[in-house]
């Protein structure tokens, strides 16, 4: 005698080769989705990563460009203030035009160089990487208050700016009071 | 008589029909997850090699800062320039003691060994017998005489240091004025030249 097979070992109805099945894959929609969303991530983690390094780049430059500015104000400072042939006017006096005759600090006003032309004192030219800034120096007379010192002070103010090629400057100023005769 | 089916045969027949992935199927996913792999450990590596790139970059901006501030100082607190060549600068710091002529124990010096690739500053060890020298003396010698013996120490500036020179702003160094001093320091994947001017304190 044979009873009717069980219910559980009746065949279910299952995908089976060739057969239209409704097994539920991604559409196309939601894998442009998915997609769209890894790049955004993926840019957006990029860019994180290049603004850092952008960051870092940035501060070697403005080193650069401050020690340039520093050099520049010791190269003036290392003038006298008075100049030996006796001229009072400010800017460089007849018959010296160049940074080499210069005696006095109020020759460097309106001195500059301009990018790929930065050179030391001595005339020899930085390296590479500073010749992308341009620099120039201004000397005012100027009256300063100075309480310590028991009140006005005349002298000269040198102001030195150095600018990078995206144009920010660093700007460096000294006063230097006029020595006692 | 009912003959209940074993059950062993039901898990059987179950597990046999249960479809499992084809070969294609997983070579495919295989594929598809070692190309993401590859990708996710290039933007690894990519990102590992920009921040180490970025510490050399700011361990160098540091570098300058420091190197070229003790440069300076030790420049603008010197009189006058003795001699100068590849790589050394000979300084005399002050006349301390008055008699218009340089000693040991006012000479410093500033070089670079080139065996070690070191910035180093040289003075004279304070329990060092004194000895008087004149301006026309050779100091090159005489500091080279001295750097071999106890008597002038060098403390260390900079390490990786692959050049330095001096230029002056007057053609004899010993009238000189200012003192630019051009240093290349490496600092991991990046080597950089920084330049620093300073005055000497006999300058107005």
């Amino acid at each position: 005698m044979r009873s009717s097979p069980p219910a559980t070992t009746a065949p279910r109805p299952r995908c089976r080769a060739g057969s239209r099945c409704k097994r539920h894959a991604f559409t196309l929609i939601e894998v442009l989705i998915a997609s769209t969303i890894l790049a955004f991530v993926t840019l957006a983690v990029v860019n994180a990563i290049a603004a850092g390094q952008q960051q870092t780049i940035a501060a070697l430059d403005d080193g650069r460009t401050a020690a340039l500015a520093e050099a520049t104000l010791e190269e003036v400072l290392a003038l006298p203030y008075t100049d030996p042939d006796g001229d009072t006017t400010i800017g460089p006096d007849s018959g010296e035009s160049t940074r080499s005759d210069f005696d006095a600090l109020d020759d460097y006003h309106g001195w500059s160089q301009a990018a790929n032309s930065i050179t030391d004192p001595g005339g020899t030219n930085y390296p590479d990487t500073f010749q992308s800034l341009q620099r120039a120096v201004t000397v005012i007379d100027q009256t300063q208050s100075i309480a310590a010192l028991g009140g006005d002070h005349t002298g000269r103010l040198i102001t030195v700016t150095v600018t990078d090629p995206g144009g920010r400057t660093v700007t460096l100023q000294r006063f230097i009071a006029q020595p006692p005769a | 008589m009912i003959h209940p089916s074993p059950p062993s045969r039901v898990v059987l027949a179950r597990t046999a029909r249960r479809r499992g992935l084809t070969l294609v199927e997983l070579l495919l996913a295989i594929s598809g997850s070692a190309v993401i792999g590859a990708a996710i450990v290039a933007m690894l590596t990519a990102s590992a090699y920009a921040t180490d790139e970025a510490n050399d970059m700011r361990a160098l901006v540091v570098r300058h800062k420091t190197i070229s501030a003790r440069l300076a100082a030790n420049i603008r607190e010197s009189k006058q320039v003795l001699a100068t060549g590849t790589d050394y600068l000979v300084l005399w710091v002050a006349d301390s003691d008055g008699d218009e002529v340089p000693s040991l124990m006012e000479i410093r010096r500033i070089e670079r060994d080139n065996a070690s690739s070191t910035l180093r500053i040289r003075d004279a060890n304070p329990a060092a017998t004194d000895v008087v020298y004149t301006l026309t003396d050779n100091f090159t010698t005489i500091t080279d005489t001295l750097a071999s013996g106890s008597d002038f120490p060098s403390v260390d500036l900079a390490e990786q240091a692959s050049a330095l020179s001096f230029t002056f702003n007057d053609g004899d160094p010993t009238a000189a004025t200012l003192v630019t001093v051009r240093y290349t320091v490496t600092e991991g994947k990046f080597t950089d030249q920084h330049v620093v001017t300073a005055r000497l304190r006999n300058a107005p």
